[in-house]
């Protein structure tokens, strides 16, 4: 059968031709609907509707649904994001001040440093944490007992916090102070150790390489917002020079640069300016205008 | 009162309105839709789905065409759909080759002519199959047909020409003088 035919010839042949009023008749019967259940119907289409207008509609029951999560998981990555803010940020003064001195590592190291002066140079500071940023201890920590050529000396926080430091500095000592009051003890220890090697002629057991990273260190620091305050600054570039000394001394017959070092850190008071600061620590030291 | 006042009234809220525009409407459509499926139960869903679309709907409705053909087209398209998912089943349906097996008597002077048609009526392809019972059987217009079923209405004539000479062929062998 021809599927393209043409709705003129369709009408012209037999499109309006009718069926046989014998098959017409009963094709009428096809499927012949009964009465038809309007109130059944009716019903129906009536609960439907009541249904539709009192039911919130379920399209947009499932677009909140799909909305409270997304919601929680925004709520939940902004209150991490403002805890890592608080967390992170430099002025975060009293969460910081809270937290216990973490001064055990300047401890152990300087204790082992008077049994063998050769071992400064492991006993080397670390650059990279100053550039990490270690974690913060503004709980002072008080060197006490005996010299350190008496024996080892200990870092203990046997003071209560000062809380005035926190107030009166608006924020709490930052991770720079805490690496200066770090390096500032190690450089107390280097220097006393080197000074007593000089008196005890044991010049050849002292290690440029210790002065030298020391060097490093000061000179970042030197950048760094810890020498913001005038009497660090002045710490820090009188350590350099004495440190940049040590580094510079020759190998052999250097008498005369030790001593020339020895006289400008005596000159420049180096040596107990370090031990006040690292006494009773930065921040405080700042306050009371020791350096 | 017109369709337009009915609508204006139904979209108003107004539940007379409502069950004036359902009496005026349901028993054209439930015949139509009977035909269409020949169940009862399936005819009633469908129905039923129809007037709460339609009302749904209403506030769509530009009067482009008849309230009447416009719900009709509402009604088409359901018990089509219905029909297409009921059919997976019965597998009723064949394909216009195997028609004429249907048609074609046991024996000569086969007196189930009713039943003979019933099946080739069965047996014509969907498209077909409705514009004959809505033209030849309910009456409708080929333009009206058009409008319910999205068609031209040449388009619905061709089917009529293709239905009708579908069913003389199938009938050929067993009333001649009809064919």
């Amino acid at each position: 059968m021809n599927d393209f035919i043409d709705d003129d010839l369709i009408d012209e042949r037999n499109g309006e031709e009718p069926l046989d009023p014998t098959l017409a008749a009963l094709a009428r019967d096809y499927n012949a609907p009964p009465i038809t259940p309007r109130e059944a119907i009716w019903a129906a289409v009536e609960r439907s509707r009541e249904r539709e207008t009192v039911v919130l509609p379920l399209p947009a029951r499932r677009r909140i649904a799909r909305w409270i999560p997304i919601a929680a998981g925004i709520a939940a990555l902004l209150a991490l994001a403002f805890a890592f803010g608080r967390f992170s940020s430099p002025g975060a003064a009293p969460s910081i001040a809270d937290r216990p001195i973490a001064a055990d590592s300047v401890a152990s190291d300087s204790s082992r440093l008077p049994d063998a002066p050769a071992t400064l140079a492991n006993d080397a500071p670390d650059t990279e944490t100053l550039e990490s940023a270690p974690a913060p201890t503004p709980r002072r920590a008080t060197r006490t007992g005996a010299p350190a050529t008496d024996g080892p000396m200990q870092l203990v926080s046997d003071e209560p916090r000062d809380e005035r430091s926190v107030d009166e500095r608006g924020n709490a000592p930052d991770a720079f102070d805490i690496v200066a009051a770090r390096h500032l003890s190690r450089s107390e220890v280097f220097l006393t150790l080197f000074r007593d090697a000089l008196r005890g002629d044991e010049t050849a057991e002292l290690s440029p390489a210790t002065a030298r990273q020391l060097l490093v260190r000061n000179r970042l620091l030197l950048d760094s917002p810890a020498a913001r305050d005038p009497r660090m600054r002045r710490l820090l570039e009188d350590l350099e020079l004495v440190l940049a000394q040590i580094a510079q001394l020759p190998a052999d017959d250097r008498t005369e640069d030790t001593e020339l070092i020895t006289d400008g850190m005596e000159a420049g008071d180096v040596l107990t300016r370090l031990r006040s600061a690292t006494s009773t620590g930065v921040a405080a030291t700042l306050r009371q205008g020791a350096l | 009162m017109d369709d337009r006042d009915l609508i204006a009234r139904v979209l108003a809220g107004d539940p007379t309105a409502e069950r004036a525009l359902y009496d005026a409407h349901v028993d054209r459509v439930y015949r139509m839709v009977y035909r269409i499926v020949g169940d009862m139960d399936q005819a009633t869903d469908c129905v039923q789905e129809t007037f709460i679309k339609a009302f749904r709907r209403l506030g769509d409705f530009r009067g482009e065409s008849a309230l009447g053909t416009w719900i009709g087209a509402i009604a088409m398209s359901v018990a089509l759909n219905a029909l297409r998912k009921v059919k997976r089943f019965r597998q009723r349906e064949m394909s216009l080759d195997e028609a004429p097996e249907i048609g074609r008597p046991a024996a000569a002077g086969d007196p189930h002519l009713r039943a003979r048609l019933h099946g080739a009526i069965d047996a014509l392809p969907e498209g077909y199959r409705a514009v004959f019972l809505m033209h030849d059987v309910e009456g409708y217009t080929h333009e009206e047909i058009g409008s319910m079923l999205g068609i031209h209405s040449g388009t619905s004539k061709a089917q009529l020409f293709r239905a009708r000479a579908r069913l003389r062929q199938t009938l050929a062998d067993f009333a001649p003088e009809q064919a």
